[in-house]
């Protein structure tokens, strides 16, 4: 498929998912209220901080505010990779409409893949609102940025986690219901990824256990990408560690969905939830 | 195309295959009995002919046009459509093949009927201009243009299920495959429906696949009809050739009240005129 054909389709599901977002009007403005709910907890956590900051966030040279709104200002897009594909599939074999799609010329990769265009799309804009508003109203101090290593970090991140996500997909495709281990990944990730506080403040054996973790390099490259201004080449420990997971992940990804749509195409589920 | 038939299938088996379960997987019950589908069909569909295939509930036709479509894999046998093994190349398969299925959920319900178009047709690689003018020209053919921006839950079964004949048209078929196409319709629209059908083979030379319970339908379109029961073929002609084996295997089933317009449809089925689509293949 070419690059064209790739984003013409990409292009439908993006329309497709704003305008069904949009026929629930009240669910953006519940977003936006949950983004910005999030902001002020932070901004009240830090005040209370403010006399007796904790060293280990002294050390990234920044306030707890500033420290916290880089992890959850990405903290979606594990969420998103990991759990958009399934969910978008799971609710297309609900609907009635994945069958409907495959019978299509669009190769069923192509389906699952762009399933997640608005959901990326939608999580780009929350972190952007984020950042903006936590640097313009609540005085974080983003000024230190390296835009290269962000882009690098978030990239590789987002292709980690998607790895994880598409297998997750092609499990909930197979099974007909949530995969389990995922939830495990992403709340096991969220608790010891560094996201809300730092690794250092975990007991020594679970500071060994979080940096076996994908999102502890991805978050400590993201947050001294945005608040020490380290390039590329200062964070290529943790780059390589994300690289071995995207390659595994991704490897791991394409053989079950392969194997996947076999068996579905011989057992003839595609429709079945 | 060198003289091949547009549908050439032979010996095709089908055998579905229970999914593995996390129930199942847990309890080790991980040996699964296959439940035969299709057994043994042969099958040469001609270009810009029509075939129907007429059964009882379970016999085999949805799984027929789903084998044909490119969404399931044959157990064993060939099964080729304009020439193309559904195995080895199934998107292009499905690139020549229009489905209209009978599943009225199979639309994204809150989006409108010009809309939920607009996106199948982008998985057909059309956009721009080309894919809004090809968009309205199905909704003005299926007599949906006053209704195509409403949401599709608001639809009838009737505007469903002319919604899904214009999705099956987006790609512009060589082979075009009906389940149960009048269903919902009211007599006028399903005149025109049909009539339009049959125009695609005489006209356009689309080869069309259709399966249905409605032998008034099939008496009015098919020049040729497959009888199946249980995934086997019990006959194979013109509707005055399998007349008698369609009587039987639905007196067999009990279900004679189902069928068609008329209830008394066995006394009709032995006295149909020949071929009123034109002929036989």
């Amino acid at each position: 498929m070419t690059a064209r054909a790739f984003a013409i389709r990409a292009a439908a599901f993006l329309r497709r998912d704003f305008l069904f977002r949009w026929s629930y009007k009240f669910s953006f403005l519940y977003d936006i209220g949950a983004l910005f709910s999030s902001l002020i907890a932070l901004f009240f956590t830090d005040r209370m901080l403010a006399d007796a900051p904790p060293r280990s966030v002294a050390a990234y040279g920044t306030d707890y505010f500033t420290f916290a709104l880089v992890g959850i200002a990405f903290l979606d897009y594990m969420w998103v990779s990991m759990r958009s594909f399934a969910q978008q599939v799971r609710f297309a074999q609900f609907t009635g409409t994945l069958e409907a799609m495959l019978a299509t010329p669009t190769h069923p990769f192509t389906v699952i893949l762009c399933q997640a265009a608005w959901p990326y799309l939608w999580t780009t804009i929350r972190a952007a609102l984020y950042l903006v508003l936590g640097a313009c109203v609540f005085g974080a101090d983003l000024s230190n940025v390296n835009i290269a290593s962000a882009a690098l970090f978030l990239v590789l991140m987002v292709v980690t986690f998607a790895g994880i996500g598409l297998t997750s997909a092609a499990v909930t495709l197979y099974l007909k219901q949530s995969d389990p281990v995922t939830a495990l990944v992403g709340g096991v990730s969220f608790l010891f990824g560094g996201i809300v506080y730092p690794v250092e403040s975990l007991p020594g054996i679970l500071q060994d256990v979080a940096w076996t973790l994908p999102m502890t390099h991805a978050v400590e490259g993201l947050r001294r990408a945005f608040l020490s201004g380290a390039t590329p080449m200062d964070l290529w420990d943790h780059a390589v560690v994300l690289v071995a997971w995207a390659a595994v992940s991704f490897v791991l990804a394409f053989v079950a969905l392969r194997q996947v749509m076999k068996a579905l195409s011989r057992e003839g589920s595609f429709g079945a939830y | 195309m060198t003289g091949e038939p547009a549908i050439a299938i032979a010996a095709l088996r089908k055998e579905y295959v229970p999914s593995l379960t996390f129930g199942r997987l847990l309890t080790l019950h991980w040996t699964r009995e296959p439940v035969v589908a299709i057994e043994h069909l042969d099958l040469a569909a001609q270009a810009g002919k029509i075939t129907a295939i007429v059964g009882p509930n379970g016999a085999g036709k949805t799984t027929l046009l789903k084998l044909v479509g490119g969404l399931l894999l044959p157990t064993s046998g060939s099964l080729r459509v304009l020439g193309m093994d559904t195995t080895d190349r199934p998107e292009d398969v499905r690139a020549a093949v229009g489905y209209c299925m009978t599943e009225g959920r199979s639309f994204f319900l809150r989006l409108s009927g010009r809309e939920n178009l607009r996106f199948f047709a982008a998985l057909h690689g059309l956009s721009g201009p080309k894919r809004d003018d090809r968009v309205s020209g199905l909704l003005h053919t299926m007599e949906l243009t006053e209704v195509a921006d409403r949401q599709v839950l608001s639809y009838s079964d009737g505007m469903k299920q002319r919604l899904a004949l214009a999705r099956a048209l987006l790609g512009a078929p060589r082979v075009l495959l009906l389940d149960e196409i009048s269903r919902g319709l009211d007599p006028r629209l399903r005149e025109k429906v049909l009539r339009h059908v049959r125009d695609l083979a005489a006209v356009e030379g689309v080869t069309v696949l259709m399966a249905s319970h409605n032998l008034d339908e099939v008496k009015a379109l098919a020049h040729r009809v497959l009888v199946m029961d249980q995934g086997r073929t019990l006959a194979d002609g013109t509707y005055d050739d399998v007349a008698p084996a369609v009587a039987a295997v639905f007196a067999e089933r009990e279900m004679g009240t189902e069928m068609g317009t008329d209830t008394n449809f066995r006394g009709k089925l032995v006295s149909v005129p020949i071929s009123p689509a034109g002929g036989g293949h």
